[in-house]
């Protein structure tokens, strides 16, 4: 007969401070949501930035996979068709896209053709132009060999990069490449081709930069609104994150530069999603207070003891779900492997070990797992209570 | 005097593509012009290597966030044998449900938002200019139809439809991966889902707004759909008559004369406008007439069965022997190797995957990449070649070498008889539609065979997963994709290599110095061949032909580190 461990688990769990993040405050956050597109009302406070109707997008493709672009198109509230077409007159105009746009590079005998479905034309056009536009980068930087990992259009990418992001009214990272390198940012990656994210990168030991100063862009850029780039990471990035900060960037709900320390964190992610423990709203969250892991894949219960790096991860993925509210990895079986965390993938491999067997977690970013403090507990002090919660008490009752 | 053209950064597709040509006064390709230039490296497969195997399963999946899944299945397969792990019945056919809705709203994906918008191109469809201007008619159900998102003209009705529909059937990989792009629930053994009776709901739904989609708007239009089974129907008789082309004109006629032409679906507005129509001498863009490559066609045969065969079984075609289109040749791995003389990786360093050992070139800060030499190194990509020659891979190949219901092979044996090539830019994309529509019966039946009381996985025995190795191959949209891992001592990964379906297409020269398929179907185009003249400025039949491959760059660039002390695979026929 196995005990219910819901309420010890608790307890002690909080006593771990596991538990002790407080929910953000939602209205503090000043963050337009989805649903909130309809209401063009300005948040107290925030100065008119962007015009409201079709702000132009223009979304650089670096050394990535294309994977955000795909989940791009999985976008929900609005769809990308009507984040397009606009709602009640509020409208982005993807003014250059390499995946879906429907300009193409074109030289003849060495000159830019000067047509507007020439792409090389359209994206000097509007980054040398007056027009605000909203610079999202997929992809991370690859910047050793003077740039020729990656070249497009005659030149390295990261010529391309540095006009765009010089002109942009606001820059956004997206993916977990952009962000702070991804996959093409760890070790045997990062040390060939220098791959980093925009304003956060890789020390040269392969360690995360917590001091921001691995990034191409540097830890002082600005966008032309004051900001630095705002991090949407994942891998991919879902739809349901990228989309209200576009939003919020076209409806002003954004705050000003000198506030952006209460709508982002440390990493500069937005607080609205990439504020809580996935952990904490977890559907297999009861399984977890039960005591019931899943020993093996396919199995019911807590995805813990199969490596689900949710306990340290932050993302909204349990409240937002993916694919229209469907599902998201651990709802379908798939324990979480922290893509939406700086580090990722090096501090969370194996993908399959449970974090409390994972040096790399414990001794990795004492900052980085906690704006709260909270989880770093659970991960270092915690280790032992944890795994005896986890594993050696449930064993004892049986 | 000829004129060069470049076309970089080739969008709509997959990644960073350079393509570069010369075109004649008569708008007739330069023969030997063509170049396929890979222009981005990320060192990818080395990140696998040193690591647990099951990583690369999650790895390799980013590789590519249009051929994710693939990439998932393939590692999955190889990391099979490495563990000599059989999945059980129940988790092979979640992963068939994943992948094959996954095709469709791939498939879909590449004809309506990447290949269909250049049919909106102004050298078209310019009211005054455009080549169609004299059809008005034509001219405007292109642009509605199929303009692009940010098109001026744009987006068109259909691109509209596609983009949601295509949105509603990747909730299906969706639901069973936990995410997409990025599987999280593949394991050797099987899967880590087990589906609810909500997504068996879920999935049969979706599967109806798809067959809502390819029956109102791809064979036919809101008030006058065509039933999916009537396609099948039709494409057997047409596979059994000796004038299959004709055949379908007439069909198409027949809908036309009763319901005009914007009462066609956007598959025999295709059909009939980007060639048929020749048949009667009617406009038609000519697409038959260019994109020709003339080595071989290869499949590695496709689906998770449990019984022995494959739904769509493996192959090579050769079209120097056009007996093949109809008895196709067995495929042999150990004819498999990669070449890197044109590539920027360090010479001598090619081969079998099992044994070839790469290095990225590091020191090209002086390299002029813009001038172009068939004895240097231009690209980042390698050379495949199946027995000493270059293959084309992706629907087309799949769909000669095994289509159920024998249309493709039917239109590829007619256009030889007609003095035709059959591999052009118009039957890659007929072959691209039709291996939609051969997954759209199969994915339901697949959902019909959900037993939730199955068993879902088998744990491999790890220890196995020490000093082995393992190969997987699978035939993802794009073509054929195989996977090679082996293990060290400590059962870490010590050499990953993939040979991906774009490496095959997008080949630069080998050591042969002969040109890779981009570059053949490139060099094809012109009147000299029966096309319409291109024109530098605005190379439509360039981005037609580059497109109708389904290019996927970040797939096919990318390396693995010396090793190979183990090869039992160069024997391996599957």
């Amino acid at each position: 007969m196995s005990r219910d461990f819901s309420d010890l688990s608790e307890k002690e769990l909080k006593d771990l401070n596991l538990l002790d993040i407080n929910r953000r405050d939602f209205l503090k956050a000043s963050f337009a949501t989805a649903s909130a597109l309809g209401v063009s009302t300005l948040i107290d406070n925030v100065e008119p930035a962007l015009a409201q109707s079709s702000t132009k997008l223009v979304w650089l493709s670096g050394a990535e996979c294309a994977g955000c672009s795909i989940s791009l198109l999985n976008a929900e509230e609005p769809s990308i068709v009507e984040a397009v077409t606009g709602v009640d007159g509020v409208s982005v105009d993807v003014a250059y896209h390499e995946v879906i746009g429907y300009q193409t590079g074109v030289k003849v005998d060495g000159e830019s053709v000067d047509e507007d479905y020439n792409a090389l034309k359209q994206f000097e056009d509007i980054v040398h132009g007056d027009e605000d536009y909203i610079l999202v980068v997929e992809g991370a930087v690859q910047d050793k060999m003077d740039g020729n990992f990656l070249r497009i259009g005659g030149k390295p990418f990261i010529e391309h990069l540095d006009a765009a992001a010089d002109n942009a009214s606001l820059t956004v990272a997206v993916g977990a490449c952009a962000c702070w390198g991804g996959i093409p940012g760890a070790p045997n990656g990062h040390d060939v081709t220098g791959a980093k994210g925009l304003q956060f990168g890789v020390e040269e030991n392969g360690e995360l930069n917590k001091k921001k100063l691995g990034g191409y862009l540097g830890a002082d850029y600005e966008s032309g609104l004051g900001y630095p780039v705002v991090n949407v990471p994942g891998c991919p990035v879902s739809p349901e994150w990228i989309m209200p900060v576009v939003v919020a960037a076209l409806l002003n709900r954004i705050p000003t530069p000198d506030a952006i320390g209460g709508w982002v964190d440390e990493y500069h992610r937005p607080l609205d999603m990439f504020g809580e423990i996935e952990h904490q709203s977890c559907t297999r969250r009861g399984e977890y207070g039960r005591g019931n892991f899943a020993e093996t894949y396919s199995d019911d219960g807590c995805l813990w003891k199969l490596g689900c790096k949710a306990p340290v991860t932050y993302a909204n993925c349990p409240e937002q779900q993916w694919h229209g509210h469907n599902t998201y990895c651990m709802e379908s079986g798939g324990p979480c492997i922290g893509c939406t965390q700086p580090g990722f993938p090096e501090a969370f491999r194996p993908f399959n070990e449970p974090i409390e067997g994972l040096p790399s977690i414990l001794g990795f970013d004492v900052g980085d797992f906690a704006k709260a403090g909270a989880v770093i507990t659970a991960a270092g002090i915690g280790a032992h209570a944890i795994k005896r919660i986890a594993f050696g008490e449930k064993e004892e009752e049986e | 005097m000829s004129k060069e053209v470049v076309v970089d950064p080739l969008t709509r597709i997959e990644g960073h593509l350079k393509v570069r040509a010369e075109i004649d006064e008569d708008g007739n390709v330069v023969d030997g012009s063509p170049y396929s230039v890979g222009t981005l490296f990320r060192n990818f497969e080395n990140i696998i290597k040193g690591h647990e195997p099951t990583d690369a399963i999650h790895i390799s999946s980013r590789f590519c966030g249009v051929c994710y899944l693939a990439h998932a299945t393939t590692s999955t397969r190889a990391l099979e044998e490495l563990y000599d792990v059989e999945p059980p019945k129940q988790g092979r056919l979640m992963r068939n449900i994943a992948n094959g809705a996954q095709a469709i709203e791939d498939h879909a994906e590449i004809i309506y938002a990447l290949w269909l918008p250049d049919l909106a191109n102004p050298l078209y469809t310019d009211p005054d200019d455009g080549i169609l201007a004299p059809f008005s008619g034509l001219r405007k159900e292109l642009v509605n139809r199929f303009a692009a998102i940010n098109d001026p003209n744009g987006p068109g009705e259909s691109y509209l439809k596609a983009v949601q529909t295509r949105k509603e059937v990747a909730k299906v990989p969706g639901i069973i991966n936990g995410m997409s792009p990025h599987p999280r629930t593949f394991q050797p053994g099987g899967i880590s889902y087990v589906p609810k009776e909500a997504d068996v709901s879920k999935f049969a739904s979706v599967w109806q707004r798809a067959v809502d989609f390819v029956e109102k708007v791809a064979l036919g239009r809101p008030n006058n759909p065509i039933p999916y089974t009537a396609w099948f129907d039709l494409a057997e008789e047409w596979a059994g008559s000796s004038t299959p082309l004709a055949d379908i004109l007439e069909w198409i006629n027949g809908i036309e004369d009763q319901n005009g032409i914007s009462g066609l679906g956007d598959v025999p507005l295709l059909l009939k406008y980007g060639a048929l129509n020749a048949l009667q001498g009617g406009p038609n863009l000519r697409m038959h007439r260019y994109g020709i490559t003339n080595d071989l066609l290869l499949s590695y045969g496709c689906w998770e069965e449990w019984n022995d065969e494959p739904y769509l079984s493996p192959g090579v075609v050769d079209l120097q022997d056009p007996a093949t289109i109809t008895e196709p040749d067995p495929v042999d791995t150990s004819q498999i190797r990669e070449d890197v003389k044109n590539s920027f990786y360090e010479d001598g360093t090619g081969g079998h995957p099992s044994s070839e050992s790469t290095k990225p070139l590091t020191d090209l800060t002086d390299e002029d990449f813009e001038t172009y030499q068939a004895d240097k190194k231009y690209t980042w990509s390698k050379a495949p070649r199946y027995n000493g020659r270059p293959a084309e891979v992706g629907p087309l190949a799949r769909m000669v070498i095994d289509d159920p219901t024998g249309l493709v092979p039917a239109i590829a044996l007619r256009l030889h008889e007609l003095g035709l090539s059959p591999v052009n830019t118009f039957t890659r994309e007929v072959a691209r539609f039709q291996n939609l529509m051969v997954l759209v019966p199969k994915v339901l039946e697949w959902v019909t065979m959900i037993d939730q009381s199955g068993n879902f996985y088998n744990e491999p025995d790890w220890e196995a997963g020490k000093n082995s190795e393992g190969l997987g191959m699978w035939e993802p949209p794009r073509g054929a994709l195989l996977h090679y891992a082996s293990t060290d001592s400590d059962g870490n990964i010590d050499k990953y290599q993939a040979v991906v379906p774009t490496t095959w297409n997008m080949s630069p020269r080998g050591a042969d110095g002969k040109m890779g398929p981009y570059e053949q179907a490139v060099n094809s185009i012109g009147p000299k061949n029966g096309s319409l003249p291109e024109t530098a400025e605005n190379p439509v039949q360039i981005f037609h032909t580059i497109r109708s491959f389904d290019p996927c760059i970040a797939c096919a660039c990318h390396t693995i580190g010396p090793n190979g002390e183990k090869n039992k695979f160069e024997t391996r026929r599957c």
